[in-house]
């Protein structure tokens, strides 16, 4: 349960095709990384495997089952998303938009609001439910967006839902090299309780430690699939990104990790920068 | 390190104590509807016929039990049901109706400067109302008479719904919204509904639509029980529809994908608040001319009382929506006596600076 496959799905928007063809699968229990540059189409694959987007062509199917044939609330109990830079005009206090998460209609989560204190804590918030959120920091909001995903989730497994899904557009985006890692283990934690976790993310280094399945797209296109160690290498980088990059291996816990390579005959090449970053 | 044992159970239920604070501003409902009774027992009362406060009962008991005697009671009896209880009813009606309907374009459009006069759905919905007067004789709106008393409040209903409709596609035509687009294409829509309900008046030699002032800054002066039928049932609509739109207005605010991910059958609930809005602005247009500021005033005044939950927004708006018009209407009354301003004048100096306010502290892009 939980599973979501990707057919042969094609979108296109005014006229643009923005993926084309792209097959791909999201296995729960596991955290599924999609990267690539911008404008690959990782939003849009994101998009459509949460069902918010239709596939001009292909199929998008949840448990075998077309996603478009679920309704909103349907969707609503088996899927969470936190999306890229959500924000909010309104002053709500930091628990009023955790407890937004329940306002699917019957989810009757008012009566349970332990669910949403509990959200604020596993985030690392605990304590902020009467916070204004719109006094918060980048990092925090961001925080309280995956809380209110938490919540959406937790309020419907209390309802019976099962093979849950969370999916998470560039959720560190904002977040200190701490907080980074606070948000990617409890990812892990999530895909181990059961769930599917997919995340979009830029960062090539926290993807390369947290991913158990890393999709690559450039250009709209599916181009690698697989663990970090099997899909990073210097020539897919290079070809993807347009940027040459060397992955290395250290020898002692085996896990790859990227360093931007012949920094010196980039753009910013013989800025002190561009040096320090060489050297590591 | 990228193992990181996190030893709370991520899917566990209610694993921590709740303390979560309480819902904001329950005390605020029945205050507001305090503060409504005691409005409008000022405004039966005030007048240039003074009724005080203590013949106010029996004046409106009197001609329940057969014909009234007292000469005196005879004309307070008049006054109170011929002119002042409509025209307290009116004012209230057309203060829910507008509050509510800022409330529920501010949610929608996820900025709290939405108003239905700002972004010249009032306008649209006076134009038409204006045309159907102007021009109801000609063979091409002949056909409204159908509606009877209710032609007037249904063409402002189109005129608002097609002007709703115009701003929904405004705002979707880039993707994200720009408030700023949003405004200044209010401004452009009012201005130009603006011009051609002038031209209009021109136009015509009806003696009602020559009363410019009416619609182009509202007034209750022709209160009639008439006009109370003629926005009853647009009323009665919108109490009935708006409670079930709340929380799917509370998911909104998040963005229409977030909406959607939470369950929210998003364009077809957008399709019930932008045709709920436009119904109640236009019957309070069709019987009150523009009234601004009341749907930006009262909304805001109410989520610093209650927070931003519509299901705290929706209900307090309307009743103290109610409260700021039959109000205003007071002052309108009193203030330069015997003769009146329009209302409009008094919400303007009110709603003015709660804008300019509004405006200043948050940025015309009104969003963190």
């Amino acid at each position: 349960m939980g599973r979501i496959e990707l057919s042969g799905v094609t979108v296109m928007r005014g006229g643009r095709t923005l993926i084309a063809d792209v097959d791909m699968a999201l296995e729960p229990g596991r955290v599924t990384v999609l990267i690539g540059p911008n404008g690959a189409g990782k939003s849009t694959a994101l998009k459509v495997a949460s069902g918010v987007w239709r596939a001009s062509k292909g199929t998008a199917a949840l448990d075998g089952r077309n996603i478009t044939d679920f309704r909103p609330r349907e969707l609503a109990e088996r899927r969470a998303l936190v999306a890229q830079g959500a924000s909010l005009g309104f002053p709500f206090t930091v628990g009023e938009v955790v407890m937004l998460g329940a306002s699917v209609p019957g989810f009757g989560l008012d009566a349970s609001p332990e669910i949403a204190v509990g959200a604020l804590a596993t985030v690392g918030l605990a304590g902020f439910e009467a916070r204004n959120y719109l006094e918060l920091s980048g990092g925090e909001r961001q925080r309280v967006h995956i809380a209110r995903a938490l919540c959406q989730l937790r309020a419907a497994r209390r309802h019976g839902a099962e093979g849950q899904i969370i999916l998470l557009d560039e959720p560190t985006a904002s977040l200190d090299p701490a907080q980074q890692t606070q948000v990617m283990a409890l990812c892990r934690v999530l895909a181990t309780a059961g769930l599917t976790v997919v995340l979009v993310l830029h960062d090539l280094n926290l993807a390369a430690a947290w991913a158990d399945v890393l999709v690559v797209l450039a250009k709209g296109k599916v181009r690698a699939v697989g663990s970090p160690r099997d899909v990073l290498t210097d020539d897919l980088l290079a070809s993807v990104y347009d940027w040459p990059a060397r992955v290395n291996t250290p020898p002692r816990d085996g896990e790859v990790f990227v360093l931007p390579h012949h920094a010196r005959d980039m753009s910013f090449a013989g800025s002190d920068a561009g040096r320090d970053v060489r050297r590591g | 390190m990228n193992r990181v044992e996190t030893r709370i159970d991520p899917m566990a239920l209610g694993a921590q104590v709740a303390s979560l604070p309480k819902p904001r501003g329950r005390w605020v409902l029945p205050i507001a509807g305090v503060a409504l009774v005691i409005v409008a027992i000022t405004s039966l009362a005030v007048g240039p016929t003074g009724i005080t406060l203590g013949s106010l009962p029996r004046a409106l008991m009197a001609g329940i039990g057969g014909d009234i005697t007292d000469p005196l009671l005879r004309r307070e009896h008049l006054v109170l049901f011929g002119i002042r209880l409509p025209r307290m009813l009116l004012g209230a009606f057309v203060g829910s109706a507008l509050a509510v309907a800022g409330a529920m374009m501010q949610g929608l459009f996820r900025n709290p400067l939405a108003d239905p006069g700002l972004i010249g759905v009032s306008s649209g919905a006076a134009l038409a109302a204006v045309a159907i007067i102007a021009l109801g004789a000609t063979p091409a709106l002949a056909w409204m008479r159908v509606f009877g008393f209710y032609a007037l409040p249904v063409a402002a209903f189109v005129g608002g719904l097609v002007t709703s409709l115009v701003l929904v596609w405004i705002a979707n035509r880039g993707g994200a919204l720009s408030v700023a687009t949003l405004l200044l294409s209010g401004v452009a829509i009012a201005a130009i509904a603006g011009a051609l309900t002038g031209l209009m008046a021109y136009v015509s030699d009806d003696r009602e639509l020559r009363d410019l002032t009416l619609w182009s800054m509202g007034s209750l002066a022709g209160s009639s029980w008439t006009k109370v039928t003629a926005i009853l049932p647009f009323v009665a609509a919108l109490a009935i529809v708006t409670p079930s739109l709340a929380r799917a207005l509370n998911g909104f605010l998040l963005g229409e994908a977030e909406a959607y991910h939470l369950g929210i059958a998003v364009e077809r609930v957008k399709l019930v608040i932008v045709v709920t809005t436009a119904a109640a602005v236009g019957a309070a247009v069709a019987v009150a001319g523009i009234v601004g500021f009341v749907g930006l005033v009262v909304p805001h005044f109410v989520r610093l009382l209650t927070g931003p939950d519509h299901r705290m927004v929706l209900p307090v708006s309307a009743v103290l929506g109610a409260a700021l018009v039959v109000g205003a209407d007071v002052v309108a009354r009193i203030i330069v006596a015997p003769a009146e301003l329009p209302l409009g004048i008094v919400m303007a100096v009110i709603g003015g600076p709660v804008f300019l306010h509004l405006v200043l502290s948050r940025g015309v892009a009104g969003a963190d």
